[in-house]
């Protein structure tokens, strides 16, 4: 048994890296992951990651010793960008893992239900949320309530669960009407059998695709958030909030701006390729 | 006549569509014995998948009953709770579908999806199994259906099975949850004829093995002929003859009986077989009196006025048409 698991996982590990840009995103995310954690050790200038002055230091262009440059207050830039993919991973992860779960049951249950006042009811909330332009619904949000991290999360959070309700609606009410789920009503399962243990585990890996490549759209309108001064506020190293407080140097410092800039569209691009291989794999492996 | 287990009364079902209702099952009436096994035939369309889902409360969210009642262990099934009817499916009726091929899921392996079945039936039994008492119990429901190695066959995807291999899975799977009833809806229709046959007569070992009934609709006429005790034949969603089997095929009364078994093909050759002029009525607007009036050759005035009661012709054997009379 763990043989032929062994094998599985050989062959999809064979099939994932016959992409090279696949695995160039599984790489680049790693990489971020592994900043993200072990940034105290890895940052060449930990002490540069929140309240920091050394304006003996400040505004110096990239150099060996600061290969970012450093910001107004003489903070290494690129420690404070390895600081910054801990805050927009932990943004990041904290909104899937909340959002994924709420949007994918309240999916599944409307999608159950296809046809009754409950469909109706959720659906229609859902598409509420999905008439407003995301990022519009998220600035009012933020601006309404306190701007600090933890809001700009709680925001992004109500804006993005009616993604995975209406991709989970899309598949158990197709599979609804499938003879496994109608045999097992037949046998008598009960509601929450049928909704997760037939079909939820059907679901799974477009939800999980979904998931991969929603880290980078998260990351992107968190940043954005940031940006406005609606997130993460300074000190706290947000790469949006870097690239805010960058820009009012610009063009003279370029390298405030353009480096946090960079990482960002390096960790959106990393995970939108390894979405992309794992939907391409998943996708394979369904038939 | 053994003791009553299920038993229709003048059943009538509608499907609601755009502004009016198709008619199908219309004033039917059906009797199983405890440990009877009954065969239902006609023509597809006529009403037979309806009446069997009736009977699971499984119709299609459009379909109504407007009259009649299904009485099960003498409760009626149509005004059971929800709670009573789950409990019903988990232990006492199991059905076997039409295309059983699709009713596993594919992402679980064989042996998940047995031992869940297993548990659930078990639990509505009130028995607690263990994991090796369910993966036993697993492996011998599919020796059963005459499966090779089913050791194997219990760590298999679906996918990995051929058609008849999983329909195979899926009467084993319809046999661990039949208490007291199996419907069987046309379960040989993707089996090759040496693997149909060995299912049949694996059904009716099994059900009188276990004295469970056995509702079996097939449009293998020799197969319902060799296997069951009394023959049901439907046309367009009404009872037109019930008979034991013997005297049904060796004496069919209704011309819809009549037509229907000259249209077989026989082995031995011998022509091309007779179809039946015409087509099922049209369920929107369905003939007022007799629904085979207008395809039958004795057709007289008072078929297109009147609906034809059952009337007894011999021992068990009763006919809807104003040919005969009634004798008792």
């Amino acid at each position: 048994m763990t043989e032929e698991r062994k094998r599985n996982l050989k062959r999809s590990w064979l099939k994932f890296g016959s992409n090279p840009l696949s695995v160039l995103g599984l790489v680049s995310v790693l990489l971020v992951v592994f900043l993200a954690v072990f940034s105290p050790w890895v940052a060449p200038h930990p002490e540069s990651w929140a309240k920091w002055v050394d304006f003996k230091n400040a505004l110096l262009a990239p150099s060996w010793d600061h290969p970012f440059g450093t910001d107004v207050f003489g903070r290494d830039i690129l420690s404070r960008v390895f600081f910054g993919f801990r805050y927009d991973l932990l943004m990041a992860v904290s909104i899937l893992v909340l959002v994924v779960p709420l949007g994918t049951v309240i999916g599944l249950i409307a999608g159950y239900y296809r046809g009754s006042l409950l469909d109706t009811v959720i659906m229609r909330i859902t598409d509420i949320f999905l008439a407003i332009p995301s990022i519009v619904l998220a600035l009012a949000i933020c601006a309404m309530l306190e701007p600090t991290l933890f809001n700009s999360m709680m925001a992004v959070s109500v804006l993005w669960w009616p993604w995975y309700t209406r991709l989970a609606y899309g598949i158990a009410s197709s599979l609804k009407n499938e003879y496994f789920v109608q045999a097992a009503e037949l046998t008598g399962a009960s509601t929450p059998h049928i909704l997760f243990r037939e079909i939820l585990p059907n679901c799974i890996s477009p939800i999980f695709t979904k998931m991969t490549l929603d880290v980078g759209w998260v990351i992107l309108i968190g940043s954005t958030l940031s940006f406005v001064g609606l997130g993460a506020q300074e000190p706290i190293p947000a790469l949006g909030t870097m690239v805010a407080a960058g820009t009012k140097y610009m063009p003279d410092y370029w390298w405030m701006t353009i480096f946090p800039a960079i990482a960002i569209a390096f960790t959106i691009l990393g995970f939108n390729l390894l979405g992309d291989g794992l939907r391409d794999l998943l996708a394979v492996e369904e038939i | 006549m053994s003791e009553e287990l299920l038993k229709i009364e003048g059943l009538s079902i509608n499907y609601k569509v755009y502004e009016d209702f198709f008619k199908v099952v219309h004033n039917a009436s059906f009797r199983v014995g405890q440990g009877e096994k009954i065969g239902l035939i006609g023509e597809s369309g006529c009403g037979k998948t309806t009446t069997m889902r009736a009977i699971m409360r499984a119709l299609a969210d459009n379909a109504l009953i407007t009259q009649g009642q299904i009485l099960f262990q003498g409760k009626d099934i149509i005004k059971m709770s929800p709670d009573e009817i789950q409990k019903i499916r988990r232990k006492s009726i199991s059905m076997i579908f039409q295309d059983p091929t699709a009713a596993l899921n594919p992402v679980f392996k064989i042996g998940e999806q047995l031992t869940d079945i297993i548990r659930y039936s078990s639990q509505a039994a009130g028995k607690h199994l263990t994991k090796e008492e369910m993966k036993e119990q697993a492996v011998e429901a599919l020796k059963n259906v005459a499966l090779p190695d089913p050791e194997r066959i219990l760590q298999n995807y679906p996918i990995q099975l051929s058609g008849g291999m999983r329909q195979r899975v899926c009467i084993a799977a319809a046999l661990i949850s039949s208490g007291d009833l199996l419907i069987a809806d046309e379960p040989g229709t993707s089996l090759d004829v040496t693997i149909e046959d060995q299912i049949l007569r694996l059904l009716a070992g099994l059900v009188e093995k276990r004295r469970t009934s056995i509702i079996l609709i097939s449009h293998a006429l020799g197969a319902v002929k060799g296997m069951v005790d009394r023959v049901y034949v439907m046309y367009a969603g009404s009872m037109v003859e019930v008979a034991k089997t013997d005297d049904l095929f060796s004496e069919p009364l209704h011309p819809y009986t009549v037509d229907l078994f000259k249209t077989v093909p026989k082995i031995t050759g011998g022509g091309v077989p007779e179809p039946i002029p015409g087509h099922i009525p049209d369920y929107l607007n369905p003939p007022m009196g007799c629904r085979y009036y207008p395809r039958c050759k004795h057709a007289m005035p008072i078929c297109d006025k009147e609906v034809p009661t059952f009337r007894h012709q011999g021992k068990d054997h009763e006919v809807a048409c104003f040919l005969f009379e009634d004798v008792n």
